[in-house]
């Protein structure tokens, strides 16, 4: 009979932790890709997804995103917040390449080597507001750079709808992200000492990013799913036009078995 | 620490063991899951319920949500019964032999609640890859 109650107990844990714990934790796995826009670069591949968020009184740390709540109530919850930026992403997986053309199409006496410019991480800190109803919910957030890496902003809105649909979840969503012209710059903007034969100079301006995300997941229990998203985003004209872009919008998918403790 | 151990290596053998001894019975009820938010807060469901045991003999099936046995039936060794309800809270079915018996078997119907309690939580969607 004890060897029965500790096997219960054992099986409930994980049950009774996600019913009194602040942590949210989760994981999935199986195969996706997000597009990078840049020339001379790879996809994101991602295999695993990990959801790890901690949610205190006013406190909380939601994959990377940190926050303090000031204001919770049936009509709205706001929130001070530090991030990283997000267009940093994509110039993780650049390659260095020779051409023989140069930005123009022309044929080069001889190959010139064209790297994509680097650029860093920044710590973007801002406000969060966000509410919702059974109409969906909605979203809008402004973040300022605070390292000095862009000296940019963005400010984003987005809304969402949830429907059930038997075991199904679907969710689709939409949204539009406003983007500074010191933060497109910085990051898709080519600067003089960087230019070249292959790669003129650039400065982009600001832009609006728009985007679609569909997300749907097939729950077999309330801890396992099958979880499937897309999204895409088009870059700003300003982005799209600079010459490190090759490609003018950014297409993600997965598609795994998820665990949610 | 020993009998801890000890302990942990019976657990497969304690699970093997408690496995036959339920093998006399089978309830099996379809569907487990019942998913609610804001916007639909409970499943109207249709349940497929279905029994069968080594013995012949009086069963009735019930249910958390009412006194009353759902069936029961006679010198019988299996049976099937359909049973509608709207779904919001988790409950379980289970099969005995009768009012104030044991249950032999039991399954439980799942409610997976999309909406946090925690504003914050449910109001939050993570960035670019939140697929969970």
């Amino acid at each position: 009979m004890k060897i029965r109650t500790a096997c219960l107990l054992l099986a409930l844990l994980p049950a009774l932790a996600a019913a009194e714990s602040p942590w949210r934790l989760g994981a999935a796995l199986g195969y996706g890709e997000r597009s990078n826009p840049l020339a001379q670069s790879d996809d994101v591949p991602l295999v695993l997804d990990l959801d790890i968020a901690y949610f205190g009184e006013r406190f909380f740390f939601d994959n990377g995103d940190l926050g303090i709540t000031f204001a919770d109530n049936a009509g709205m919850t706001a929130s001070v917040m530090a991030r990283f930026s997000s267009d940093r992403v994509f110039f993780g997986r650049t390659d260095t390449k020779f051409v023989v053309f140069d930005a123009a199409g022309l044929p080069l006496s001889e190959a010139v080597e064209l790297a994509i410019p680097d650029r860093d991480h920044a710590v973007e800190a801002g406000i969060e507001l966000l509410t919702d109803g059974r109409w969906g919910f909605l979203q809008l957030s402004a973040f300022h750079d605070v390292s000095g890496t862009h000296d940019g902003f963005e400010i984003d809105a987005s809304y969402g709808i949830g429907f059930r649909q038997g075991n199904w979840y679907i969710e689709p969503a939409v949204g539009l992200a406003y983007k500074s012209a010191d933060l497109n710059d910085y990051y898709w903007g080519v600067r003089p000492d960087e230019a070249g034969i292959a790669l003129p100079a650039y400065e982009a301006g600001a832009g609006i990013n728009p985007r679609l995300r569909l997300r749907a997941a097939y729950y077999f229990s309330r801890e396992w799913s099958f979880a499937v998203s897309a999204e895409y985003e088009r870059l700003n004209d300003e982005a799209a036009a600079s010459p490190i872009v090759e490609h003018d919008s950014v297409l993600g998918y997965f598609a795994g078995l998820a665990f949610r403790f | 620490m020993k009998r801890f151990l000890t302990l942990l290596l019976m657990l497969p053998l304690a699970a093997l063991a408690d496995d036959a001894a339920d093998e006399a019975y089978h309830l099996t009820v379809k569907p487990l899951l019942c998913i609610v938010d804001a916007r639909t807060p409970a499943c109207e469901m249709r349940f497929a319920i279905h029994w069968a045991s080594g013995v012949s003999g009086y069963y009735c099936v019930f249910s958390d949500l009412e006194t009353q046995a759902l069936r029961c039936w006679s010198a019988a060794q299996s049976g099937e019964l359909r049973d509608d309800r709207s779904v919001s809270e988790r409950f379980s079915y289970w099969l005995n032999r009768g009012v104030g018996e044991p249950a032999l078997a039991s399954a439980t119907v799942d409610v997976l609640r999309k909406d946090s309690d925690d504003r914050r939580r449910r109001r939050r969607t993570r960035h670019v890859w939140d697929i969970l």
